[in-house]
């Protein structure tokens, strides 16, 4: 057992939160206000080697210990939210399958200017009807001589019109329940394909989000990733990684909130003294750093046991629902600490709070973590 | 970082665990629990089973188990569903009591006191908290003054958990009134229960840990030697503050870790075997979802207690981090026993499934050893003082 950094991690986390302040925070603001994918931003991460972590070498990635590439999603989360979902939907929902099951072909020809961060990815799961029921799915993938032709749509997808390459998950058998999934590579010239117009909504405002449409969309038959109906398997391991992933999100915007409330409160003066010496201000921001340590080992742990295969169900779910949750209630409490001035757009806390929001909905709502963390545990005591 | 235990740690996990559910849940009674009687047979046990020293060095009778070990057998304990007083009692004694003893003692105090500690011949108690003085403890008024070559101590004390049944009390007594801050001026001395002047008043009854005998404590000229003191003179205080809270806000909660993990643990099977509406609890969703938020306070707690844990067997500073253990896993223990009785509906509010008595034991984490308010005081102050 051992709780501390080695000397290699203390550097590594130092050298990228430096990174984050620099190149990251400050266009967090812009990143949200303009509503666009953050090019700049995502280029910079591509140019420090974020997008490559846990890549193959040979495509330009670097192999990462667990606890690092954890230490660097949250920190990039706490610098801008949106950047880190639109990097993370990229890299981690698009990248990660493709590494796992993707052929050589299709990793050389994508990975290496994913990596560089001149290419963008995204995944396609969700439908407009279907969101925790994956299985539900109606887009449909119809083989042909010359391939597969998908027709449905897809809802909710980040990057979605500003992706390049796109993971769709696809019924290739409408009667085989989960083992009727099957998942394809979509470039996004590919005739039949198109992708709405952004949705306007509550935060991560500077990660597009937009519906997809498949009409009589063919793709080859080679452009499918992995095997013929395993699509959902590959769905449930992109989402191991996915909670992990937002569970630094949930952290990183967390620890940005403690951050902005601690500064706040000890320059904001009311009845004569920093409002930090009062002691519902601060025992506020005592209830956040336990939720923000509390979160990130829970955030940690899953990261390495998931690396070396260990980690439980109900470990990756309780780090995304803790952290997610947690940082819900971190951002209420920091807005209320700045109090009017939390309301307004001009301090950042009314942004973490908007972003905050998506974490105990995306990538598996809070009530699916606690269902399929309620099923492990009931089945552990029977 | 590495977040498991060896399989060795597993395996002494096991065997506590066992150990704790054959030979001490057995020796629990409504009876004892209601007339807060301390259970003489479970003592025994563990002394014999050698828990009662587990951190010590062996040429003082311990184990020399580290932090993290000690804190296992604590959490095994919980899981085999001991009753909460006899693991204060045992907190208490080995780690408020020893390790004072172990870490500031002399070599002649520590061949005295360490071995019968580990044995469980001489139970011990410590006194801090007075009626006038608990969060802010250096306010105490119990005083130790110069008489030849001992000291003489007046004042009271109170909530000393074992106080009825203890041989030996680590005591804390202002010796330098005028000591700016006092907590520089305050000392810690053994005395023994045979001490003239030393009186143990009336046993308190209480909410939970009723197994747990917990009394006033009276000393009316109470006279003990100059090799009572235990470390240097004025500073005792200040170092068992350093020294030690770090070991009891880690050891002394682990049990609490572990006792959420049993009522976890008997909450799912209740809902397994109730059957409502034609189908068991464990189908109904709003059920569940109590189970997984006591699954995820157990995973939160288990990182934040061992981290606490780990670091002190490395000797580095767990003020902070053991404060937020402690908040927290106080609270969840909180929450999540009363959850157990609500799942166990009527029957959770009767005695007979135990249920209510994990709430009432439960209920001390939040107090004992530090309010939550202290320790959110202590967890703000990391920012640096304001």
């Amino acid at each position: 057992m051992d709780f501390t950094l080695t000397d290699e991690q203390t550097a590594f986390a130092e050298g990228f939160a430096r990174f984050v302040d620099d190149e990251i925070v400050p266009r967090g603001e812009a990143v949200d206000r303009g509503k666009v994918f953050p090019k700049e931003g995502y280029r910079s991460l591509g140019e420090i080697g974020y997008l490559g972590l846990g890549m193959p070498e040979k495509f330009g990635g670097t192999a990462v210990d667990p606890i690092e590439h954890y230490i660097a999603q949250e920190e990039l989360a706490r610098g801008c939210a949106s950047t880190y979902l639109s990097a993370g939907a990229s890299c981690g929902l698009f990248g990660v399958p493709l590494r796992m099951f993707g052929s050589d072909e299709m990793q050389s020809e994508i990975l290496p200017g994913l990596v560089r961060g001149e290419l963008v990815g995204a995944w396609a799961l969700t439908e407009p009807h279907c969101g925790s029921d994956a299985a539900a799915m109606k887009t449909r993938a119809t083989k042909t001589d010359r391939g597969w032709v998908l027709n449905g749509s897809k809802m909710f997808i980040t990057n979605g019109n500003c992706a390049d390459w796109i993971v769709v998950a696809a019924k290739t058998d409408p009667d085989a329940g989960y083992a009727g999934v099957s998942s394809f590579l979509v470039h996004k010239d590919t005739p039949g394909f198109s992708a709405g117009t952004s949705l306007e909504k509550m935060g991560c405002r500077g990660s597009p989000t937009s519906a997809l449409y498949f009409e009589d969309c063919e793709i080859p038959h080679e452009w499918m990733l992995g095997a013929e109906g395993s699509g959902f398997i590959q769905a449930m391991q992109t989402l191991e990684f996915g909670r992990v992933g937002m569970a630094a999100f949930g952290v990183g915007i967390a620890r940005a909130a403690l951050d902005e409330s601690i500064k706040y409160a000890k320059e904001r003066s009311a009845f004569g003294k920093p409002i930090i010496k009062f002691q519902p201000v601060h025992f506020k921001i005592a209830d956040m750093r336990v939720m923000v340590e509390g979160a990130q080992l829970l955030g940690m742990r899953a990261s390495w046991l998931h690396r070396q295969g260990k980690c439980p169900q109900s470990l990756f779910s309780a780090a995304k629902l803790y952290a997610t949750e947690s940082a819900v209630k971190c951002t209420d409490m920091a807005v209320q600490i700045h109090g009017g001035y939390g309301y307004m757009a001009e301090y950042r806390v009314e942004r973490l709070y908007r972003d905050a929001r998506l974490g105990p909905i995306g990538e598996g709502a809070s009530e699916i973590q606690r269902r399929l963390i309620a099923q492990e545990t009931l089945a552990e005591f029977a | 970082m590495d977040f498991s235990f060896t399989s060795e740690q597993l395996a002494f996990r096991d065997a506590v665990e066992r150990f704790g559910r054959e030979a001490l849940v057995p020796n629990w009674s409504q009876e004892a629990d209601d007339g807060n009687i301390f259970l003489t047979d479970s003592w025994k046990a563990m002394g014999e089973f050698g828990i009662l020293g587990l951190p010590y060095p062996e040429e003082y009778g311990g184990s020399g188990a580290s932090a993290v070990d000690t804190c296992l057998a604590g959490e095994a304990l919980g899981r085999a569903g001991v009753d909460a007083g006899t693991t204060l009692s045992m907190g208490a004694h080995t780690i408020l009591c020893g390790v004072p003893i172990w870490k500031l003692g002399t070599e002649e105090q520590k061949r005295k006191y360490l071995p019968k500690i580990a044995s469980g011949e001489w139970i011990g108690a410590f006194c801090l908290t007075e009626p006038g003085s608990g969060s802010d403890a250096a306010s105490m008024t119990t005083k130790a003054e110069r008489d030849g070559d001992g000291w003489v101590i007046n004042g009271s004390k109170t909530w000393i958990t074992n106080g009825p049944v203890a041989h030996q009390f680590i005591v804390t007594a202002v010796t330098s009134p005028d000591a700016n801050p006092r907590s520089f001026g305050i000392s810690t001395f053994i005395v023994d229960a045979d001490a003239p002047g030393f009186r143990i008043g009336r046993k308190l009854d209480k909410l939970g840990c009723r197994t747990s005998p917990t009394s006033e404590i009276f000393f009316e000229d109470c006279r003990v030697s100059a090799d009572a003191l235990l470390g240097p003179q004025d500073m005792g205080f200040a170092l068992v503050g350093k020294l030690i809270l770090g070991w009891e806000r880690t050891c002394l909660m682990s049990p609490a870790l572990g006792g959420l993990h049993h009522g976890m643990a008997t909450a799912c099977r209740y809902m397994h075997q109730r059957q409502q509406f034609g189908r068991p609890l464990a189908k109904f969703q709003a059920l569940q979802e109590k189970i997984a938020d006591m699954r995820v306070a157990y995973e939160t707690s288990w990182g934040l207690l061992y981290r606490v844990a780990d670091l002190l067997d490395r000797d580095e500073p767990v003020m902070v981090e053991a404060a937020i253990l402690k908040t927290y896993l106080s609270e969840a223990a909180v929450r999540c026993s009363e959850d157990v009785i609500q799942i166990h509906g009527g029957y959770g509010f009767a005695k007979e499934y135990l249920v209510e008595r994990y709430w009432r034991d439960s209920k001390l984490g939040t107090i004992g050893a530090g309010t939550s308010e202290i320790q959110r005081g202590i967890i703000a102050r990391a920012i640096g003082e304001f």
